[in-house]
């Protein structure tokens, strides 16, 4: 049987953690609002950007764009995997990690490399012990994601794939679908797969543009600016992700030490009657024994 | 007839909205779209944007991205829109040095391409933000 002093310092030990769960709860709704903000705001960019791309690779079709052929034998394989950089976010990083984890050991035997390119901490903790020699970039995400953050990486992968130093680039990362729900998604960038160009609400085929300065020219600035807006999209829904992941992680950790506040007390208030009845009775039995 | 203008950057939508013409700096030269201008598409250069309406004109820096024009829409697709009241003229100064600087100081060595790029980008950037601000 614990004693009262035991219990109620258990007690105080779980009230301060959860004062510290949910203020990091707060936190992260806060930076979830804003985060998710900016993923929203981003879409229209990748979206035109995306159709763009599409209507210029459907009209022309002599105008190419190394990024966009695919190499005939994918033998250089490069990952990026993005988590973040700090923990507390219940299953978030883990499970991005575990499924880059499992991709890349379907794509082992095919494949004569692999070049990593991780980004954020724990992408980096995890890929260290398993597979050092692999590892090409190991970067942090940071707290404030900018495009030009996107930018760097992306001149970094289309000059490799353009030297032939990889056949085949693969993006994994959490998708942010809703505020209780990421995914991992595994999505390819090199080459890039321009979608269907877009088409007119009747279904015919839209005009073919007049382009400057001419189609293989655009191309060739089109193509690495899509690879960008995809890494910049993967970034902040990976941001966005973390802030929601940690935010429902932190609410049912509050909840979590409500519960153990509350049986604790339970036990403290038991514990506190059975010394009073233990008390009473000694009271009792020692003024029945003067009698 | 005005035309429908709708200005995208990665950080969010930074224009939309009816105007009677835009000049924006293209790859090729700058160029001005009116309405039912024919289906156009071109690559954008650092530079000076000019969206002009009943109200006057409207100056701002836009950095390199491309335009999709139809008969009566215009999409910019930009990485970045400063309007000219909002460009730190200083600090552009200041970035515009210190990139051709760095520029100078890297040489013609190929293993620096990569960063030669982005200083390149970072002092065509600060150079339109500075003709933008010299011309409102």
């Amino acid at each position: 049987m614990p004693n009262l002093k035991d219990i109620q310092r258990r007690i105080s030990t779980v009230q301060s953690t959860q004062k510290i769960t949910s203020a990091m709860k707060m936190v992260s709704a806060a930076k979830l609002r804003r985060a998710q903000q900016s993923v929203e705001k981003a879409r229209p960019y990748a979206l035109h950007m995306r159709e763009t791309l599409a209507s210029v690779a459907a009209g022309e079709t002599d105008a190419e764009n190394p990024l966009l052929v695919a190499h005939e034998a994918v033998k250089k394989l490069g990952v990026v995997i993005i988590t973040s950089d700090r923990g507390l976010a219940g299953a978030f990083n883990s499970q991005v990690n575990k499924a880059a984890n499992r991709f890349l050991a379907t794509r082992d035997k095919e494949v004569d490399e692999i070049s990593l390119f991780l980004l954020g901490r724990k992408a980096g903790d995890y890929f260290k012990r398993r597979r050092p020699e692999q590892i090409q970039v190991k970067d942090l995400v940071g707290s404030a994601i900018t495009y030009s953050q996107a930018a760097h990486i992306a001149r970094q992968l289309a000059a490799a794939y353009e030297n032939g130093e990889l056949d085949e680039v693969v993006i994994v990362f959490n998708e942010f679908v809703s505020t209780l729900n990421q995914t991992a998604k595994i999505q390819q960038l090199l080459p890039i797969v321009s979608a269907a160009p877009p088409s007119d609400q009747e279904g015919e085929e839209a005009a073919p543009y007049t382009i400057e300065p001419d189609a293989q020219q655009l191309l060739a600035t089109l193509a690495p600016k899509t690879l960008e807006v995809s890494i910049f999209q993967a970034l902040l829904e990976n941001q966005a992700g973390e802030h929601a992941a940690r935010m429902t992680a932190m609410e049912n950790a509050t909840r979590n030490s409500e519960d153990l506040i509350e049986a604790l007390t339970l036990q403290f208030n038991r514990a506190r009657q059975a010394a009073i009845t233990r008390e009473l009775v000694e009271i009792v039995t020692g003024a029945q024994a003067l009698e | 007839m005005p035309i429908e203008l709708v200005v995208v950057t990665p950080q969010g939508q930074a224009f939309q909205g009816p105007v009677d013409e835009v000049v924006l700096p293209g790859a090729a030269g700058e160029f001005g779209v009116l309405e039912s201008h024919e289906r156009f598409l071109s690559a954008l250069d650092h530079g000076c944007m000019e969206i002009r309406t009943s109200a006057g004109s409207q100056f701002s820096a836009v950095s390199d991205g491309f335009a999709e024009v139809t008969g009566e829409k215009v999409v910019v697709m930009v990485d970045s829109l400063v309007a000219a009241d909002k460009i730190d003229v200083a600090a552009a100064t200041t970035a515009q040095q210190e990139a051709s600087t760095a520029l100078e100081a890297l040489g013609d060595g190929e293993e620096n391409d990569a960063q030669r790029a982005e200083l390149e980008d970072a002092l065509a950037r600060a150079t339109a933000q500075l003709e933008t601000a010299a011309k409102s």
